[in-house]
């Protein structure tokens, strides 16, 4: 097989892998089913039969057919809801399959492997999961070799070489294959470990969303179990079925609580502060650290009373530091490990410190309890409490509330509305969220300068957990009602057998609690509760333990690369403690500046970093021109003075050559400097009509040059005595150009 | 860099922008294998050429519209590095140098693979487009390989003289015919080692005699040099005048007319000889194939047109059987012994 069809067919591979991996991205299987067998029909008759039935107009309509197509897509879909990455790469595949069975030029190659590199570009916008990042790195290697085939074979085009007769004139030395291999496997090596050093070194955090979202949820995050919700940044909903922990319910009797279908919720973070789309724990809530050996109980005081839940948990893999689920308000904790636990005095959420690891906890925890209808009361509203889990505003998000509670017969004004009707009210936007919106893991970031709560009750209408839970304490908010947002895990697949709940990293969930009487917190959880089932339930049978190896790669994958974040990059390169990059800084105010303001508040910012990086990048060309010679200059001395060491002979007749450089000089001042790809006596003969004495001067150095160079005879006084005069006669009598100052 | 190069910088460009406004590590990955490539790429392109040396083999002339080859050899210094996807192309001739651009289409040869320390072969061939002299002044050695993103090249200044002859016009039946007549031109029996005829007399020596024919003893009692001059078909010559003007078509007609004269005596074993006046060019009247090839070479680097005066002819000596064959845009008074052949103006031109 020769050199062409090498690289047709490792073409044709790398369109095979570019499509399966965007089909994966995309989880459209039926779009690889089509796409490939098409692309691979197209090989056949084009490179292996060698048959043109297609011609370059039907091409040409083709192509244009699929730039209308489309078009059309986007257009029907609204210009800017539909130019989506997945119409794009789709419009991809179909030129990439136009040029597949029009493939006659070198060029329709390059062209191909140009659309395959997008088309995988296209599969990391939409797509992270492990099968999709391996196909990638298939394609990438299959990629670099059919591009390294590629220019040898469009080397053959180019040098008129059509058929196997004419390659008698392309030089080609022995062991070819060998050399190739080695050439492919160091641009692999140092190509990952160079890429691996970038990758490590590019900041994180700097520059999120700054211009808008594309493509689908591929943050750099994994959306589980977190300390913070943040909807501006896409993420990727963690489906992994891996386990994080046990859990045994009991009564205050002991006797088990855990049933089939039957949900506890474990707490782990209180998220109580809405900015700009994203939930945190309020930094006023000032936490309470209490180091507690192994084994001894730590009271967080009060009672868990008649209703009280035991809980017996055991973490397989938690990290040294981590917020301990549990299921309501905790009132007593003992652990099998030494550990510093702090408590939060209002959120009353619990984190521990200590050796990571597998970490087993038993809790007493007290449910709220409702207080009868007459005795509902609200907390004071100057209570600080109070003001915090009221702090919202967005006034799409209140207007749907009000709408929403007026649509109940109840009054969203909250000085009109008793207290005892908070409770029915949540009741209510519970019942409106998990019916009027869908559930979906596909979820961008909204639209930038909307809320992400406000884009999703008005355009997203679909979302994870996340969303549910930030509308309906939004909504809450929005009509007095205190409100914040939980992030835990939702247990309810109970094996029976060990009579203890399983809770997987899919099982991360985030719900409400309100405030539906003073200081009594009620759970509420408006996400749709089939589909929250649906993802508890365990998985079974054969293809189950399959999926578990998997998923335990998946985990890996997304834990150390999907996530990977500023955070574990510094603990990673061991600078945790370092500043904030300004770029970081420049950004964030930018972006908060034209949050409040528009482009007309962020112009000054953005007209200085804008200065500031011109100034930088002119400096940094100065610097590398101004160096360039330097550089150059430098290695060529290092290459002479190792030649020399190796060469005694060589050093000793190159001893007197100095006059060589004398000569470059003078040449130089003269106005005819020697390019440094010309020969010196070649130079020389095209200066003789002009400055014939400069001329001869200059052969006479060279030859004697090349006599001490390549000849290796040391020179004798009077031939070095002879040059010298001849320049320095040549310097004295010779022209000087006009305006030089020799 | 050359423009895939820049369409890849723009690509990385974006894959980092993209990159930091998703904050998406598979991007964040992308973008350092874009980087890596770039790198990896002009390292290895870089050490393709590091010690590569080539040599440029002389070029057989060839007649317009025939295929030229140019060989090459090509060696790798290198101790450790192979060289890959190696192009070889001429450069445009330096400032002042003849060119030879307007009579080849441009020389690509490639060279595959060369390992450490090895020599290879490479050919081009191209077309030759017209009639012409010039000189193959710099060759470039350039690499893409691996990834096409970085052009790395060194430059070889190697002189080497090309020429496309004329292709040779078939000539007026008169000049077949006079060749054909017995004591002219046709009258040689053999082309290598013609015999000599009888010996007539001794002449001064001229400019253009060959020194074969120098009376060796007779020039030196005379203290001059002397010619031998002999009565037969020996001296019948071939002598092809060449009158150019403004017209250069009809000029390229008359040198392929001119080729084709060269090629009748080389047929036919004859010496001959070329003059032209207008170029002040006029070569002794020789037999042989390196003589024929001379005028070839000659007439391949004559102008097609020409604004200088014509000098006045002046017929070399002709001796008994010499056949001067005037090629001449306009028809005039001649020698008898002359065949005139009055070249017309091509369609449109001067009159």
């Amino acid at each position: 097989m020769n050199i062409r069809r090498w690289s047709d067919l490792l073409t044709t591979a790398t369109v095979v892998l570019s499509i399966g991996s965007y089909a994966l991205a995309d989880r459209f299987p039926a779009l690889a089913v089509g796409a490939i067998p098409v692309a691979l029909l197209g090989w056949f008759v084009a490179d292996v039969m060698r048959l043109a039935l297609t011609r370059r107009p039907i091409s040409d309509l083709l192509v244009i057919a699929a730039i209308a197509w489309s078009a059309y897509r986007v257009r029907s879909a609204g210009w800017t809801q539909g130019l989506t990455v997945s119409v794009f790469c789709e419009f991809l595949i179909s030129i990439i399959l136009v040029k597949m069975w029009d493939r006659k030029l070198p060029r329709d190659t390059a062209q191909i492997l140009t659309l395959s590199v997008f088309l995988s570009v296209g599969s990391m916008l939409t797509g992270a999961s492990l099968g999709m990042a391996i196909l990638l790195i298939a394609n990438l290697s299959t990629l670099l070799v059919a591009v390294t085939v590629f220019h040898l074979a469009a080397g053959y085009e180019a040098a008129g070489i059509r058929d196997d007769a004419d390659e008698s004139r392309v030089g080609k030395g022995p062991s070819a294959g060998a050399h190739f291999a080695g050439t492919l496997a160091f641009s692999l090596v140092a190509g990952l470990v160079l890429s691996a050093v970038i990758f490590l070194v590019m900041p994180r955090g700097i520059g999120l969303g700054q211009l808008g979202t594309f493509g689908q949820p591929t943050g750099g995050r994994v959306t589980g179990l977190a300390d913070h919700v943040d909807l501006r940044q896409s993420g990727l909903i963690s489906e992994s079925a891996r386990v994080v922990l046990e859990a045994r319910f009991a009564d205050a009797d002991q006797n088990s609580l855990g049933a089939d279908g039957r949900v506890f919720y474990l707490r782990a973070s209180v998220l109580e502060r809405y900015e700009r789309g994203a939930w945190t724990s309020s930094r006023r809530d000032e936490p309470r650290e209490e180091n507690v050996p192994a084994g001894q109980h730590f009271s967080l005081g009060g009672t868990p009373g008649r209703e009280g839940i035991w809980q017996e948990i055991q973490m397989r893999d938690a990290p040294a530091s981590t917020p301990v689920p549990l299921v309501y308000r905790a009132v007593d904790i003992a652990s099998s490990s030494a550990s510093i636990y702090s408590v939060r005095a209002r959120s009353e959420a619990v984190t521990r410190r200590g050796e990571p690891g597998r970490f087993a906890y038993i809790a007493a925890s007290a449910p709220p309890v409702l207080p009868d209808p007459e005795s509902v009361t609200r907390a004071p509203a100057e209570s600080r409490s109070r003001q915090l889990a009221l702090r919202f505003d967005v006034p799409k998000v209140a207007q749907i509330a009000r709408e929403v509670l007026k649509n109940s017969g109840i009054d969203p004004d909250p000085s009109l509305r008793p207290a005892s009707a908070d409770l029915e009210a949540c009741r209510e936007f519970e019942r409106y969220l998990r019916s009027s919106f869908s559930y979906t893991l596909d979820t961008g970031a909204g639209r930038p300068g909307v809320d992400p709560i406000e884009w999703f009750l008005t355009e997203g209408r679909a979302g994870h957990c996340e969303y549910f839970a930030s509308a309906m304490a939004g909504m809450c908010r929005s009509v007095g009602i205190g409100a914040r947002v939980i992030a835990g895990y939702a247990a309810g697949e109970f094996d029976a057998s060990r009579d203890a709940y399983i809770v997987r990293e899919s099982n991360a969930h985030a719900w409400v609690e309100a405030e539906v009487s003073a200081g009594v917190w009620w759970t509420f959880d408006p996400t749709p509760q089939d589909t929250l089932r649906a993802r508890m339930r365990p998985p079974s049978g054969l293809r189950a333990r399959w999926a578990s190896a998997l998923d335990r790669l998946d985990s890996l994958w997304s834990t150390s690369f999907i996530s990977f974040d500023e955070n574990s990059r510094r603990r990673l390169l061991g600078f945790t403690s370092a500043p904030d990059p300004w770029l970081r800084r420049t950004l964030d105010n930018l972006r908060s500046q034209y949050d409040e303001g528009g482009w007309r508040a962020a112009a000054p910012l953005l007209a200085k970093a804008g200065a500031w990086t011109v100034v930088a990048c002119v400096l940094a060309i100065a610097m590398l021109r101004l160096s360039r010679g330097a550089l150059a200059r430098l290695v060529s001395t290092l290459r002479a003075r190792t030649a020399l060491r190796h060469d005694p002979d060589l050093a000793r007749a190159l001893g007197h050559t100095e006059f060589f450089g004398k000569m470059l000089t003078l040449l130089r001042k003269r106005g005819v400097a020697k390019p440094a790809w010309k020969p010196p006596l070649i130079h020389a003969e095209e200066i003789a009509r002009s400055n014939p004495r400069l001329a001869e001067a200059a052969a006479l150095a060279s030859r004697l040059y090349y006599r001490a160079r390549f000849g290796r005879h040391a020179l004798d006084d009077e031939d070095i005595r002879a040059v010298h005069r001849a320049l320095d006669d040549a310097a004295r009598f010779s022209d000087a150009p006009r305006g030089g100052n020799a | 860099m050359h423009l895939p190069g820049i369409v890849y910088g723009l690509t990385t460009v974006f894959l980092a922008v993209g990159a930091i406004n998703s904050q998406n590590n598979l991007l964040f990955w992308a973008f350092g294998v874009a980087i890596a490539g770039l790198l990896v790429s002009g390292v290895i392109s870089g050490a393709s050429l590091v010690g590569i040396e080539v040599e440029r083999a002389p070029v057989e002339p060839v007649i317009a519209g025939g295929t030229l080859r140019v060989r090459y050899r090509v060696r790798n210094r290198n101790r450790l590095f192979p060289a890959f996807g190696l192009h070889l192309s001429e450069l445009p001739e330096s400032r002042g140098a003849t060119g030879w651009r307007a009579i080849l289409s441009p020389p690509e040869a490639f060279v595959a693979h060369i390992g450490p320390g090895q020599t290879v072969e490479a050919e081009a061939r191209v077309t030759a487009l017209r009639r012409g002299e010039g000189r193959l002044d710099r060759l470039s050695v350039w690499t893409v390989f691996p990834f096409g993103l970085t052009k790395k090249s060194v430059t070889f200044a190697q002189g080497r003289r090309v020429v496309v002859r004329p292709v040779p016009l078939e000539l007026d039946d008169r000049v077949v015919r006079a060749s054909r007549e017995p004591g002219l031109l046709a009258a040689k029996s053999q082309r290598r080692s013609p015999t000599p005829g009888e010996f007539f007399a001794l002449r001064e020596h001229r400019e253009g005699d060959s020194p074969r024919s120098v009376a060796w003893r007779a020039s030196a009692r005379a203290g001059a040099l002397l010619t031998r001059q002999f009565t037969s078909a020996r001296a019948a010559r071939l002598w092809i005048l060449l009158e150019l003007d403004t017209d250069a078509e009809r000029g390229e007609r008359a040198i392929g007319l001119a080729a084709g004269a060269v090629e009748v005596a080389r047929a036919r074993g004859s010496p001959a000889g070329l003059i032209v006046p207008a170029v002040g060019l006029r070569t002794p009247a020789r037999e042989g194939r390196g003589h024929a090839d001379a005028l070839l070479d000659a007439l391949a680097a004559l102008p097609a047109a020409t604004t200088a005066t014509a000098l006045s002819f002046v017929a070399p000596d002709p001796s008994p059987g010499d056949l001067v064959v005037a090629l001449t845009p306009h028809s005039g008074p001649r020698h008898p012994s002359v065949v005139e052949i009055v070249v017309p103006p091509a369609p449109g031109g001067e009159p």
